[in-house]
């Protein structure tokens, strides 16, 4: 079974600039139904920021969502995928780097994002339709 | 596998009164390490709130960290018995699209179950 991480993935994030407020995020995040900002600059992904980041980062810290800039408050260490990478390989990188969200790029742009979820849900669904548990658990 | 909710949730449950502060309930989640704490107003399960809420209900509505969380709350909550089997609880998650469910057990709230906690892929210390 070679599913790949466009067959899963949910569509790009918002993007933002590093010198938006955390409340502008926190909008986009309302209204486009997303937990995760991608931070780009001239192009170039510099990180992301999640509802979780906010409230570790912003809330938590009694920092002011105004005048807090995502790029203040961004994870620049990027674990990142391929439309065409391997489902396994991103639920590999999910377990070794920790992350529950990965960007996927093509040409230098974000065109999805894959989340911990989609990852769950897609091995549930192999599951309920009698696929074998143990094979995709090895792998 | 046949893991019971019991075996894998998160428990003693984690809770914030409905007057504490947003601010307050962020640490709550920051400092146990986890993504929503269930809101107890009069000794009683009101709701629970969630990362999220706090972001999308507080900061993007332009409320401040001092005001109280329990209006963020999301009520109706649907609940897993401890010893249900844990794809009982993947089940109603998908069935109601929400990702964590209070843990009922004797008629108390005994911990909260999140898909992390269902999920052999999530990172080892979330499990």
């Amino acid at each position: 079974m070679t599913r790949k991480v466009r067959d899963i993935m949910s569509a790009a994030p918002a993007c933002m600039a590093p010198t938006e407020s955390v409340s502008a995020a926190a909008k986009a995040m309302k209204e486009c139904g997303v937990g995760t900002v991608l931070v780009v600059s001239g192009g170039r992904l510099e990180g992301l920021v999640t509802d979780r980041d906010i409230t570790v980062r912003v809330l938590a810290e009694n920092r002011d969502p105004l005048t807090t800039r995502l790029g203040d408050i961004c994870t620049a260490e990027l674990a990142l995928l391929s439309p065409d990478d391997d489902v396994r390989y991103a639920a590999r990188l999910v377990r070794e780097r920790a992350v529950r969200r990965l960007p996927v790029i093509a040409d230098g742009i974000p065109v999805g994002m894959v989340s911990v979820g989609d990852l769950a849900l897609d091995q549930d669904e192999f599951n309920s339709s009698g696929r074998n548990r143990a094979r995709l658990n090895s792998s | 596998m046949n893991a019971k909710v019991r075996d894998v949730m998160t428990p003693g449950p984690i809770g914030v009164d409905y007057y504490q502060s947003i601010g307050t309930a962020a640490r709550t989640m920051r400092d146990w390490g986890v993504g929503a704490v269930l809101v107890v107003s009069d000794q009683a399960l009101y709701g629970l709130v969630t990362d999220r809420d706090l972001v999308v209900r507080a900061v993007a509505e332009s409320k401040g960290p001092d005001e109280p969380v329990g209006p963020l709350s999301s009520r109706d909550l649907v609940g897993v018995h401890a010893d249900d089997d844990a794809e009982v609880a993947m089940a109603l998650m998908r069935e109601h699209a929400v990702r964590r469910l209070p843990v009922l057990e004797d008629g108390q709230v005994a911990g909260i179950v999140s898909v992390g906690d269902l999920d052999p892929l999530a990172p080892p210390d979330e499990l």
